[in-house]
């Protein structure tokens, strides 16, 4: 494998949920160590672009395949695609009664890994990953998502990324649903896991999360189609004008 | 022993045994009733969901003599506070702490306890909790039974760590007629852990047994029964405690079997302020068929029962559940509750809930429910986006369905390997 292969790249995907056409079209290359921000209004298709990476089964490509590095993930299941390094933060993170937060991550770090993590070593990490997320230590010993406040759900959410190393990580309205304490707490945990090998895909509504993780590109996502690219100034752009520049006159925003 | 149920085979027995009476009595009295009552079939309300018409009983022999050794399902070792180990009804091990044994604590076969405490046995055996009247298969198990468990706490002896009974079952074409009798007099505190098991069994096998528990006041039980019969075991069983003023009953069924199991769970409390706690874990699997009939019967003031049972199954697994909550007309002040939880993994699985509730006082506080539900595709999504693979995924989510009945599962010392017997048993299939 070359370096020119070392990119999230979706081509002309097209994508229907329910036997509704979604998303028309789209085609993204997201570089390790890059921040890219999808932004759009409801019901753009922002969280079907989401879950259709991870391989939600509800999502059907029709059209246009995606790579990670390299490999054809089209057809790939959810856990075959989390093996090669991608990774979705949930817009709503479900809950699973019963199963420690430990266990789970214990799980899914060994079903990633080539090789088994010891158990002491998954505790200390698991302890250092919490420590910089500010999460009380009792969080390992909860039950996964179950009775998390909005914030304890997000900075979950960031939890496994950080304890999974992904290769690239979409983050679907991790913003949604925060105060501003927790965004920025939220928002502190990602900066800390990024690094030159992490891509990132932000998917938001809103510009307010890119005060906190600075986007490398901006991408307007309107009706199923990127409408617009541009750099950082085009979120702060989008703030002002608003996303109706972009829909057709008399449709519904 | 002669092949084939008959009354020449009930006085063989008691002979063989050298048995007094009194128990000859009561066994040909049990014979009657067994041969005077029809074979129960889907007409009768009880048995709508279970066929039993293949049982071959004139098929099967009695009696066999004691096999291989059968490995408890819980992979406990050692003998705890005391172990009892059958073969076949034939007791192959036997041991009571020399601490529990000076207390006057009684562990020991039936056999042996009809020999050395008769005047104890006669007082409970076959009489209040399960006459040979309550049905076809109870009269069976009265008129046959051979072996058995007996353990007897005496008043105010309080003991910890559990003493276990393992029966064992090795012997394709026969059949076992377990009975379990468990007195703790008043004060007295114990921790019984029974469990049930084969190897794969490739004929017809019938286990009719009975549990007859007799709890006097404040004396607390906390009692776990396991049953894994592997391969054609056909299990009718009934498990009946009693228990009079103040006394608490903690009680988990675990079934992770193969095979028809017919399972009468009642807990009677006849004192008021008895307490009882019913859990049950349920593993379907294959073609098994499983019908858990429990009975929640309030007979006295301010009594307290509280069902928790909980079923995933897969391949054709078919599971039945009926509960009853009872309370007679002077159990004013009764809190009952009832759940039964039915989680499915496959297509062909199915899960038949009915709960059933006759309430003739007026100041009581019941609560019942039953759920039947798929899998969430939803949690697997979630479970696999972390690279979980589907079946592991599936697994965890089952194993945090039987969780909650887990950290209430009163024996915390085995909960462990609850969770591996659990894990072990998700696994092979």
């Amino acid at each position: 494998m070359t370096d020119n292969n070392r990119e999230l790249r979706i081509e002309n995907l097209h994508v229907k949920v329910e036997g509704k056409e979604i998303l028309k079209g789209i085609d993204l290359t997201v570089e390790p160590g890059k921040v890219h921000a999808i932004m759009g209004p409801n019901g753009s298709g922002k969280s079907t672009l989401a879950y259709t990476l991870m391989g939600h089964p509800g999502y059907e490509v029709t059209e246009g395949r995606a790579f990670l590095d390299g490999v054809d993930i089209t057809e790939q299941s959810p856990n075959e695609r989390a093996k090669e390094g991608l990774f979705l933060a949930f817009q709503y993170p479900h809950s699973i009664p019963g199963v420690t937060m430990a266990n789970f991550l214990r799980t899914a770090v060994n079903a990633v890994s080539e090789t088994p993590v010891s158990a002491r070593d998954f505790r200390q990490q698991l302890r250092e990953q919490m420590r910089l997320l500010k999460m009380n230590e009792d969080f390992a010993g909860r039950y996964v998502n179950e009775g998390f406040s909005g914030g304890e759900k997000k900075r979950a959410e960031i939890l496994q990324m950080a304890m999974l190393q992904p290769k690239y990580a979409v983050l679907d309205e991790t913003d949604s649903g925060l105060d501003i304490d927790a965004l920025r707490i939220v928002a502190d945990g990602v900066n800390a896991v990024l690094g030159p090998d992490l891509g990132v895909l932000v998917i938001t509504h809103y510009q307010r999360l890119l005060n906190y993780i600075k986007p490398d590109f901006v991408h307007v996502l309107v009706n199923g189609k990127i409408v617009r690219e541009g750099g950082p100034e085009l979120a702060l752009e989008l703030e002002q004008t608003g996303y109706e520049q972009f829909e057709p006159a008399g449709a519904p925003a | 022993m002669t092949s084939g149920f008959t009354i020449d085979a009930v006085r063989q027995l008691s002979a063989s045994k050298n048995e007094p009476d009194w128990l000859l009595e009561r066994r040909l009295h049990a014979w009657q009733i067994f041969e005077d009552l029809p074979m129960p079939t889907r007409q009768d309300e009880e048995w709508r969901r279970t066929d039993i018409s293949k049982l071959r009983l004139n098929e099967l022999t009695p009696f066999a003599p004691a096999g291989a050794d059968v490995q408890s399902p819980l992979r406990l070792n050692g003998s705890n506070g005391g172990l009892l180990t059958q073969s076949n009804s034939v007791t192959v091990e036997q041991s009571l702490s020399d601490e529990l044994a000076q207390q006057g604590v009684i562990f020991t076969d039936l056999d042996t306890a009809v020999r050395e405490h008769p005047d104890l046995v006669r007082q409970y055996l076959s009489t209040e909790a399960i006459p040979a009247e309550a049905g076809k298969f109870q009269a069976l198990n009265a008129a046959l039974w051979s072996g058995g468990v007996f353990l007897y706490v005496p008043k105010g002896v309080e003991f910890e760590m559990p003493v276990r009974a393992l029966y064992g079952l090795t012997a394709p074409g026969s059949s076992l007629f377990t009975h379990t009798l468990v007195v703790l007099e008043a004060q007295a505190r114990a921790s019984y852990i029974e469990e049930y098991a084969s190897e794969g069994i490739d004929r017809q096998t019938l286990n009719a047994g009975a549990v007859e528990v007799f709890l006097r006041q404040d004396a607390h039980l906390t009692y776990i029964t396991l049953q894994e019969w592997m391969g054609k075991v056909i299990d009718i069983s009934t498990q009946r405690a009693l228990m009079d003023r103040n006394s608490t009953l903690d009680w988990l069924v675990v079934g992770m079997g193969e095979g028809l199991t017919k399972t009468n769970i009642e807990s009677g409390l006849r004192g008021p302020g008895a307490n009882a706690q019913m859990l049950g874990i349920l593993w379907g699997y294959g073609h098994q068929q499983t019908d858990y009939h429990t009975v929640q019967d309030h007979m006295a003031p301010h009594t307290t029962s509280d069902l928790l049972y909980k079923s995933a199954l897969t391949d054709e697994a078919k599971s039945v559940f009926s509960g009853r909550i009872r309370v007679d007309k002077g159990a004013q002040g009764t809190d009952a509750y009832q759940a039964n939880r039915n989680i499915l993994l496959s297509k062909k699985a199915s899960a038949f809930p009915s709960p059933n509730l006759e309430i003739e006082a007026n100041e009581v506080r019941c609560t019942h429910g039953a759920t039947v539900g798929k899998v969430d595709q939803d949690q697997l999504f979630y479970l696999m986006s972390r690279g979980i693979p589907l079946d592991a995924a599936t697994r965890i989510v089952v194993e945090g369905f039987y969780e909650d009945v887990l950290q209430r599962e009163p024996v915390a010392s085995i909960r462990d390997n609850l969770r591996e017997l659990i894990a072990r048993k998700l696994d092979a299939s």
